[in-house]
């Protein structure tokens, strides 16, 4: 028979398991000690119960994945999800499907390494989508790109191999060529400002400027901008799943 | 007849009873057997909302099908029925190279979605095994991984939405923005719940530079030892695929000089980086290989890296000619327990007397091991079952899963009450009814039936 995850980090697996009340700031003192950590863009007392009802990691998302799929087990009102496998289909998912819908217990996360090379910039000036395209189509591209306003991007970049070099002077070029100015900003004020912007910031798929734009600006570069970043939305009240599915859904474990 | 009412509102090319028709799609990669009554072969959306109507009104059990490659019998008509083949339904409805996107019909194969990908310097990152044949609609209803997940996550970690047709022919689509996800719940819902009608995936960047670290190792501590190590340390690694010697021995044959032979294991490790860094990633790989006592060699140029992939996705046919009855398991370990559960299945099948093969996704914890048995042997079906459940029993109480990709299905039907008690059991049944209250959609599997009798082990819907 399976067994309940014991609390705590399991380094071995890269995982670990916390309470609903522990803190973002707790849960990455305890990776940290592993060298490890739970890549979001979230203020440190924001409790795990409140991180997972958001569903929302913030901008690094683009580079580390949903936060939603870090998510490998939880318990819901009594019911136990998933496991610690980092693979796992057995069963319906109910896991992701009620998270942000139904409070969770505890959840074990999966971890990844903590970069080598963590660096956040603030780049005002210039257009900042044309910005933020130039570098997302780079293969040397930073891990996440949000457009807070038309003249300001901010750019994380994390790595950790040894072209740090190429990453920076990519930044450095292609802001100069677009005008901008850089400055270099700590990873708390880059969490206080991506916790600042509305939701939903995630939704695109690396295209991060487009959708931090779109709740920033109500502007958009293009219309495939629009109708991914947007498309699903109207997609859904276009064609909503029935009212009945929905509420027997999010009923299911009450 | 359901048939007779389908031909009118489609065409009659469109509804297949021949005898050859239904052999077509009777079976999967399963070794498992079923009886449909009809093949039906949709265009559109619209055409599955109308067959999904019609099979409600009768209550004709409806299979949805890709390209038949379950290894779970997910796609066996094992109730009868219709079922509902994608092979018309696999345009790329819209491939987006600025947001990275593609909308695509069910029935593409996974790589054929690759391919239009990569003409624009992109990929779609799920590549199980048969992703030659198999479809993106049937990489939702497992939620597929494969050989790069270790780097870039499973099928649902690429699927942005979904459109669906219910079981009543109400046709919607699923966001993934919405609370609560019910996109989710269609990903891994092994054609329960809902039939998909289309896919929108995400798309990754092709690499810049990819390296490739083939290590042999004499033994299984060692090999387990470097994989547990290095998915933890090694920067840019995305793949990390074990074989092991049974297998190596059978690609020896059928595929001379693509992998080493006559060591216990190797391991296959990819690492992605820019140029400047792929020597470092290398050199990490190489490091941790020689420290747990394995010998690397490490390929560069595509073609070497090509020949090692196209052993690994036909280790399993290779072996097929020197042991053509077997069973396939799927367990995923967490991975500091990857060690422990490789010897605990050699232990276990050697008790059993029987032959064990394995490949794995190490990196993910993602065990396939194989016990090979002689059918003509009345009780060798038996000892292959006991030697299932003591294997199960070492996975969970490891706190590890029943299945990483495969899905349930038919063949792992008696043991999803070990990992889940009644209450979540419950809940899903509960899910499954509001979905499809017909219950039509792919019966009989997935979620066993309250009071479903398990007490003959995991196969027991198979034995």
């Amino acid at each position: 028979m399976r067994r309940s995850p014991e609390l705590g980090l399991r380094a071995g697996n890269a995982s670990l398991c916390a309470l609903a009340e522990t803190t973002l700031e707790e849960l990455q003192r305890s990776a940290a000690a592993e060298n490890l950590w739970l890549p979001v863009d979230v203020p440190a007392q924001t409790t795990i119960g409140e991180l997972a009802a958001s569903r929302d990691g913030g901008p690094r998302e683009a580079r580390y994945g949903r936060l939603r799929d870090r998510i490998l087990a939880v318990e819901m009102h009594g019911h136990r999800f998933g496991s610690e496998a980092v693979k796992d289909v057995a069963g319906l998912d109910l896991r992701r499907a009620l998270l942000g819908s139904e409070p969770v217990a505890w959840a074990v996360f999966r971890l990844a390494r903590v970069p080598r090379h963590r660096l956040q910039w603030r780049a005002i000036g210039g257009d900042a989508f044309a910005l933020a395209d130039a570098l997302r189509s780079d293969p040397a591209a930073p891990a996440a790109l949000v457009v807070t306003a038309l003249d300001e991007l901010l750019i994380a970049s994390d790595h950790d191999d040894s072209v740090d070099a190429r990453r920076r002077q990519l930044i450095t070029r292609i802001a100069g060529a677009h005008d901008a100015a850089l400055a270099p900003i700590s990873h708390h004020e880059w969490v206080e400002r991506c916790a600042a912007l509305p939701a939903p910031r995630a939704r695109s798929t690396g295209a991060f400027a487009r959708t931090a734009a779109a709740v920033a600006t109500g502007d958009w570069p293009s219309d495939a901008g629009r109708r991914l970043a947007l498309g699903a939305i109207a997609s859904a009240n276009d064609r909503p799943p029935p009212a009945r599915l929905v509420s027997a859904v999010t009923a299911v474990l009450r | 007849m359901v048939a007779d009412e389908l031909r009118a509102a489609l065409t009659a090319d469109q509804v297949r009873t021949g005898p050859a028709d239904l052999a077509a799609v009777a079976r999967d990669g399963s070794h498992l057997i079923g009886s449909p009554e009809a093949v039906v072969y949709p265009v559109s959306a619209a055409e599955v909302a109308t067959i999904l109507r019609i099979a409600s009104a009768s209550g004709t059990p409806i299979v949805p099908r890709g390209g038949g490659t379950s290894l779970a019998a997910s796609t066996v008509p094992n109730r009868g029925g219709i079922v509902l083949a994608f092979n018309r339904m696999r345009a790329i409805i819209e491939l987006d190279p600025i947001e990275r996107t593609a909308l695509v019909q069910p029935g593409i194969a996974n790589g054929a979605l690759d391919r239009a990908a990569r003409a624009v310097s992109l990929r779609y990152a799920p590549d199980p095994s048969s992703r030659a044949v198999a479809t993106i609609g049937g990489n939702v209803g497992t939620n597929a991984g494969g050989l790069h997940c270790l780097g870039h996550g499973v099928t649902g970690d690429h699927v942005l939405g979904l459109e669906v047709a219910l079981s009543t022919g109400e046709i919607c689509w699923l966001d993934d923005q919405a609370l609560p996800d019910l996109r989710a719940l269609i990903i891994g819902g092994e054609g329960q719940l809902a039939v998909v009608t289309a896919v929108l995936c995400r798309l990754l960047p092709v690499a810049e530079r990819t390296g490739m670290v083939v290590a042999a190792f004499p033994s299984l501590a060692q090999t387990g030892a470097a994989a547990e190590r290095l998915v933890l340390e090694s920067p840019g690694l995305v793949a990390c695929e074990f074989i092991d010697r049974h297998m190596l021995d059978a690609l020896a044959e059928s595929a001379p000089g693509s992998l080493p032979s006559g060591v216990d294991a190797v391991l296959i490790f990819e690492v992605e980086a820019l140029s400047e860094g792929i020597d470092e990633a290398i050199a990490t790989v190489r490091r941790c290989v020689e420290d747990a006592g394995g010998t690397a060699e490490v390929r560069l140029d595509e073609a070497a890296q090509a020949r090692a992939w196209d052993a690994r996705r036909g280790a399993a046919a290779a072996l097929g000619r020197l042991y053509p009855d077997s069973y396939t398991h799927d367990f995923a370990t967490p991975r500091d327990r990857i060690v422990e559960s490789l010897q605990a299945s050699a232990l276990i099948a050697e008790r059993h007397g029987l032959v064990l093969s394995s490949v794995a996704h190490l990196g993910d914890g993602n065990l396939h091991p194989r016990l090979h048995y002689d059918a003509t042997d009345p009780s060798a079906f038996e000892r292959a079952m006991a030697a299932s459940d003591e294997l199960l029993e070492v996975i969970l109480e490891n706190g590890g899963t029943l299945t990483g990709e495969h899905g349930i299905g038919l063949e792992k039907l008696g043991a999803l009450g070990r990992q889940y008690g009644e209450l979540e059991l419950t809940a899903m049944r509960a899910v499954r009814a509001a979905f499809d209250p017909s219950a039509i959609l792919n019966p009989g599997k997935t979620l066993p039936d309250p009071g479903f009798d398990a007490s003959k082990g995991m196969y027991a819907a198979v034995s």
